[in-house]
């Protein structure tokens, strides 16, 4: 599904990511879990395609080197990224946005655009799975929303769009345990053999609801260590020093 | 407590009105090519010098005073003023601190100036002009030693000439305006900096400026160069007698920052503001500006503009290298009949330029205070980031607070801000004060110091606060 | 309906204004207030344009809304049809503004009371048309005012001067349609509008030229106690105009809300000035206008809000945000406050910045292409503003407009 090879990262004189390799199955879930400043964020925004940052190397997106492609093509070709900020744009309402981002993506995937009725009901049986309420639709988006709603709203719009690959970026954070429960479960009712999933996460707390297949700890830019599931419990006993020490 | 009552309250005097009995040498009176040779033979200039002065002359008698600003004021008779005044017996200046007039010295103690060395306040270096020159200039020797040159302009035109040529009016041209103008012809001291490249300067430097003669213009002139990678933080205090004539002050300071440099530059201005039906008092018609000639460097200028009859001033920053940054910080507070219109200029030039501009304006009494400002931003000046913020604050109702900000952007990736508020001290915060114990005058004071918080904060140590003792008495006798 | 004819006291004010016009001139950008206007250039120019005789010209259909609506049609400043729907024919009068000089003539002085401002007084001098309105009552219909300027004025000056009297009690919605297919024009529109006690007027404004003119709207706006008057301006293609509105708030709880959104592009220049003067206790201004600058487009926006001594407790409000799409386009903005009462809150802000990047990352992270995220962000830029409009219709309208304009 998706082969970063050799990927370097950086920001004026400020290296990010150095020589960064990860491959990821399909269907499979992986997660990198690091202290903060290690460059996760930035991953994330790498693989959706910001601009800003000096990129060199290979993203390989099924099959095909995608690191030269505008964010926009990413997300068609089937990229999407859960943000840890999602950003606020008032005036820009919520179900406008969610039509025209959805038929955007069918378009490029030659299936047939969605109108106003199908768009509807297609987006409150989704948003009803999430506990989201009708009203929210009806509002600029992300704006006024709580960091619960937030994080929802996030989910909600990667159900719509039905990624193959999706990079969930510090969702867990800013989340109350039932909030917590109910993203989890969104996320896991998405999981399918066809599907990948990266997320990145300072805490193991995400991983207790979402279960991983691999897990790699990342410590200034680079993968130091890749294992199970049980890596991660084993990082939230020991924290992140060993590996740090190690560099 | 009714606003009567509080209009009753401790009305405190200007503290340092008091005339300094010295005999002085002056020019003959009026404004003419005659007074301008007279001023540059005291002085002993170069000839290059005279001939600047005449041109700028020259070119004042076709300039007519701007009339745009806000306070109006009665027309000045340029001929009946002297422009210039020297105490008596007063020659090149004087080699050590020990030639010093004794009452000049006794002046500056009264004002709680340290001339003399041995009492000085650690760490400050001060130049004191009175009147029209500069009388001494302490710490000299230490300075030099790290090849900083710190004195009087007069003294830098003789031991330095190069320097003075080469940017002496690079900031503020010959023919800027009708009082710059004017300053450029008949200037008679102040203080001249040059820090060397790579020098920190170890003292904060500081010029005291106090009009003392009567019937006398001060038409001082500084000049601060900051060499690559220099650093100097200059303060700069006034103060003159009661008079009951309006005295014009109009000054030119013109500062030169090149790649790297920063320039701190702040000022408590606290010329006699004129008796409490508005009579006498400074005219304060000051031109400051400020250029960050090369990369990443920086100019700040903070002021505490408490003083004067009229204060009419726009401290500025040309940002002509690229990362470059200008700041302007000002309290400008305004008492019975006072008038002050200040504020800034920020132009960018340079890519990547900053500024922030941050003004605190309080009105009392009979005053007017506006702030007046321009930020623009230029077409090549790429990723431009300017902040505004100007606060008012009014203290009784017979006074006024304006506000007139020039947003100009021609460049699609900068970004110009801009905020600004009215309000007057809430009941509510007042009583909450007085809940805690604290009387009307400490609770106003107290508040007035907050709103001005962040301006008070970027002073020195040293004048940090003798600002803030002005701040609260400024506004005694009037506040509510 | 005739040109205005001369009554004798008219006569004598438009000579008066006559005589304060000369003496200044056109403005140029010496001149404050005018110091950045458009308007300059073109009068510089064109000082010589002839005054446009009015006629009875023909009237474009095809402009006409399709709700229901009461209309009154005006074609080169000149009133050529109305047409009042059901009742409210009851509640409205309309005729030419010299008709009411005839009926009026002891009242005059106030319609000619400015001495300041130089187009103004031109247009004292000169205006050849115009229309009074007065509104009685509550109107059940919106009125929909349509301006039309043709190819017959072209090359020329029109001055037009109205009148518009809300009484007592009243509560309309008034929107003016302006079409302009005219070149090389100068076309001065003043209108006085006088709110009365507990009245409500919401007056929108649709620009949308296709022309190389020049366009001076000045409006003067007085709002008695408890009375309301709202407006929103609504720029779409315009060449080059100077929207001004002069608003008094004279007694206890009076407010006005006024709103502008500019989208401007190519060469096009909109200028917006605004003056407040709160000169009652309990008065309340707020202004939010925002403007999206393209090409080597240039957006001026001037406002000032002026509280008097006595106006306490005033509320005054001013916000205006633009964002800069090229290279070559500017946008000034002088925010200015000048107040004399104490216990009072005013604030503005004011920002010009960049479409904003992570915005844009968003929504190109979501599969929308570049092209289409810049439109959705700038339609939900200026969408904010509309959407402070208090009659859901003319929002709905104008909301439907900024969508079309945009794609």
């Amino acid at each position: 599904m998706l082969s970063i090879e050799k990927l370097n990262v950086s920001v004026g004189d400020k290296k990010i990511l150095e020589d960064f390799n990860l491959k990821i199955g399909k269907g499979e879930v992986h997660a990198i879990m690091g202290p903060n400043g290690s460059g996760k964020s930035t991953l994330s925004y790498v693989l959706a395609g910001k601009d800003g940052y000096e990129v060199d190397g290979k993203i390989m997106f099924k099959n095909e080197n995608i690191v030269e492609l505008p964010a926009d093509e990413r997300a068609q070709k089937g990229i999407f990224l859960a943000f840890q900020y999602p950003i606020e744009i008032p005036g820009v309402f919520m179900n406008n946005f969610l039509k025209t981002s959805l038929n955007a993506v069918k378009k490029a995937k030659g299936q047939k655009e969605v109108d106003v009725v199908e768009f509807l009901s297609l987006v409150k049986q989704h948003a009803k799975k999430l506990g989201i309420k009708d009203e929210q639709l009806g509002r600029a988006l992300n704006v006024g929303f709580s960091g619960g709603e937030k994080k929802r709203n996030e989910v909600l719009q990667m159900s719509l769009l039905e990624p193959d690959l999706a990079i969930l970026d510090e969702t867990d954070s800013g989340l109350d345990i039932d909030a917590l429960k109910v993203v989890a479960d969104g996320v896991n009712a998405l999981r399918s053999p066809n599907r990948s999933f990266l997320i990145i996460t300072h805490y193991q707390r995400l991983l207790d609801y979402i279960k991983p297949d691999f897990v790699h700890v990342m410590v200034n830019g680079s993968i130091v260590k890749t294992g199970c599931s049980k890596l991660a419990q084993e990082l939230d006993k020991i924290g992140y020093k060993e590996f740090q020490k190690a560099i | 407590m009714s606003d009567n009552l509080i209009q009753e309250q401790i009305k405190q005097d200007y503290a340092y009105g008091f005339v300094t009995d010295v005999e002085s040498v002056r020019a003959p009176k009026g404004l003419n090519k005659e007074v301008i040779q007279f001023i540059s033979k005291q002085k002993k200039e170069p000839q290059w010098l005279l001939e600047w002065r005449l041109k700028a002359f020259e070119r004042l008698q076709s300039m007519t005073e701007p009339n745009w600003q806000k306070p109006q004021y009665p027309k000045i008779d340029y001929q009946a003023l002297y422009y210039y005044s020297a105490p008596k017996g007063f020659k090149e200046g004087p080699k050590s601190l020990d030639e010093i007039d004794p009452e000049i010295k006794k002046t500056y103690e009264k004002l709680g100036i340290p001339l003399n060395e041995q009492k000085r306040l650690a760490g400050v270096a001060v130049d004191a002009v009175f009147d029209s020159v500069s009388v001494a200039t302490t710490f000299k020797k230490k300075l030099e030693d790290i090849g900083i040159i710190f004195c009087s302009i007069s003294e830098a035109v003789q031991k330095h000439p190069d320097l003075v040529k080469k940017y002496l009016g690079s900031v503020i041209p010959l023919t800027d305006h009708y009082f710059a103008t004017l300053n450029s012809a008949v200037f008679t001291d102040g203080s001249f900096v040059y820090i060397p490249e790579g020098v920190r300067c170890p003292m904060e430097l500081s010029t005291y400026f106090r009009i003392n003669a009567s019937n006398t213009g001060q038409f001082e002139r500084t000049l601060i160069i900051a060499d690559k990678g220099s650093y100097v933080s200059y303060l700069e205090g006034c103060t003159a007698p009661m008079r009951d004539e309006n005295q014009l002050h109009a000054a030119n300071v013109e500062l030169v920052a090149l790649d790297d440099a920063e320039i701190k530059y702040s000022t408590v201005q606290n010329w006699y503001p004129g008796d409490k039906e508005g009579k006498g008092g400074i005219y304060n018609f000051v031109t400051k500006r400020g250029i960050c000639k090369g990369k990443n460097s920086k100019i700040s200028w903070t002021q505490v503009e408490t003083g004067s009859a009229i204060t009419w001033k726009y401290p500025s920053c040309i940002l002509q290298g690229d990362n470059s940054s200008g700041e302007f910080y000002s309290i400008a507070i305004t008492n019975n009949y006072q008038k002050a219109d200040t504020g800034t200029k920020m132009i960018h030039l340079g890519k990547n330029t900053k500024s922030r501009i941050i003004s605190k304006g309080i009105s009392a009494g009979h005053a007017d205070n506006t702030y007046r400002g321009l930020v623009s931003i230029h077409s090549k000046a790429s990723n431009a980031k300017n902040y505004t913020q100007c606060d008012s604050l009014l203290v009784g109702n017979l006074c006024g607070a304006h506000t007139v900000p020039y947003i100009d952007n021609k460049n699609s990736t900068s970004t110009t801000e801009h905020e600004a508020t009215t309000s007057k001290i809430s009941e509510e915060q007042l009583f909450y004060c007085k809940q805690r114990g604290l009387n009307q005058e400490e609770a106003v004071s107290l508040i007035v110091n907050g709103f001005c918080k962040e301006v008070l904060q970027q002073l020195p140590m040293e004048f940090a606060v003798e600002a803030q003792k002005l701040v609260s008495i400024s506004l005694e006798g009037s506040v509510g | 309906m005739n040109t205005i004819t001369d009554i004798k006291e008219v006569s004598e004010l438009r000579a008066l204004s006559l005589n304060l016009f000369n003496k200044h001139g056109y403005p140029t950008k010496r001149d404050e207030d005018w110091k950045q206007s458009p308007l300059n250039n073109f009068l510089q120019d064109n000082k010589q344009l002839e005054i446009y005789k009015t006629n009875n010209d023909s009237i474009n259909e095809k402009v006409f809304e399709n709700f229901k609506h009461n209309k009154i049609i005006i074609v080169n400043g000149l009133v050529q049809k109305t047409d009042f729907i059901g009742k409210d024919k009851d509640k409205l009068i309309i005729t030419t503004i010299d008709e009411y000089y005839k009926k009026n003539n002891k009242n005059l002085l106030k319609l000619f009371s400015n001495k300041k401002n130089p187009l103004v007084t031109a247009n004292n001098a000169l205006a050849t048309s115009g229309f009074y309105l007065e509104i009685k009552d509550n109107l059940d219909l919106p009125i929909i005012i349509y301006h039309q300027y043709n190819s017959k004025v072209d090359q020329k000056q029109l001055h037009q001067k109205n009148y518009i009297l809300i009484n007592k009690n009243s509560k309309a919605s008034v929107f003016e349609k302006f079409t302009n297919e005219n070149k090389k024009t100068f076309i001065s529109i003043n209108t006085n509008i006088d709110v009365e006690q507990n009245s409500h007027i919401k007056n929108y404004i649709l620009n949308s030229n296709n022309t190389e003119n020049c366009v001076y709207r000045f409006k003067k706006v007085n709002i008695a106690a408890s009375a309301n008057y709202e407006s929103f301006i609504f720029s779409n293609i315009v060449k080059t105009i100077r929207d001004e509105v002069e608003i008094n708030l004279n007694q206890s709880l009076a407010e006005c809300y006024l709103y502008y959104t500019q989208f401007l592009k190519k060469n096009e220049n909109h200028e917006i000035k605004v003056k407040i003067n709160h000169l009652a206790e309990n008065t309340q201004s707020y202004q939010f206008s925002k403007s999206i600058i393209d090409g080597t487009a240039k957006g001026v926006y001037q406002g000032k809000i002026f509280v008097d001594q006595i106006a306490q407790k005033t509320n005054g409000y001013q916000l205006i945000k633009s964002v800069l799409l090229s290279d070559q386009c500017t946008f000034h903005s002088k925010p200015e406050l000048e107040i004399y009462a104490d216990d009072v809150k005013c604030s503005h802000g004011s920002s010009s910045t960049s479409l904003n990047k992570d915005e844009l990352f968003y929504l190109m992270a979501r599969g929308i292409p570049e092209t289409q995220a810049k439109r959705l962000i700038v339609q939900g830029f200026l969408s904010e503003v509309v959407e402070k409009i208090s009659d859901e219709n003319f929002k709905n309208y104008f909301l439907k407009k900024t969508e079309d304009m945009l794609s």
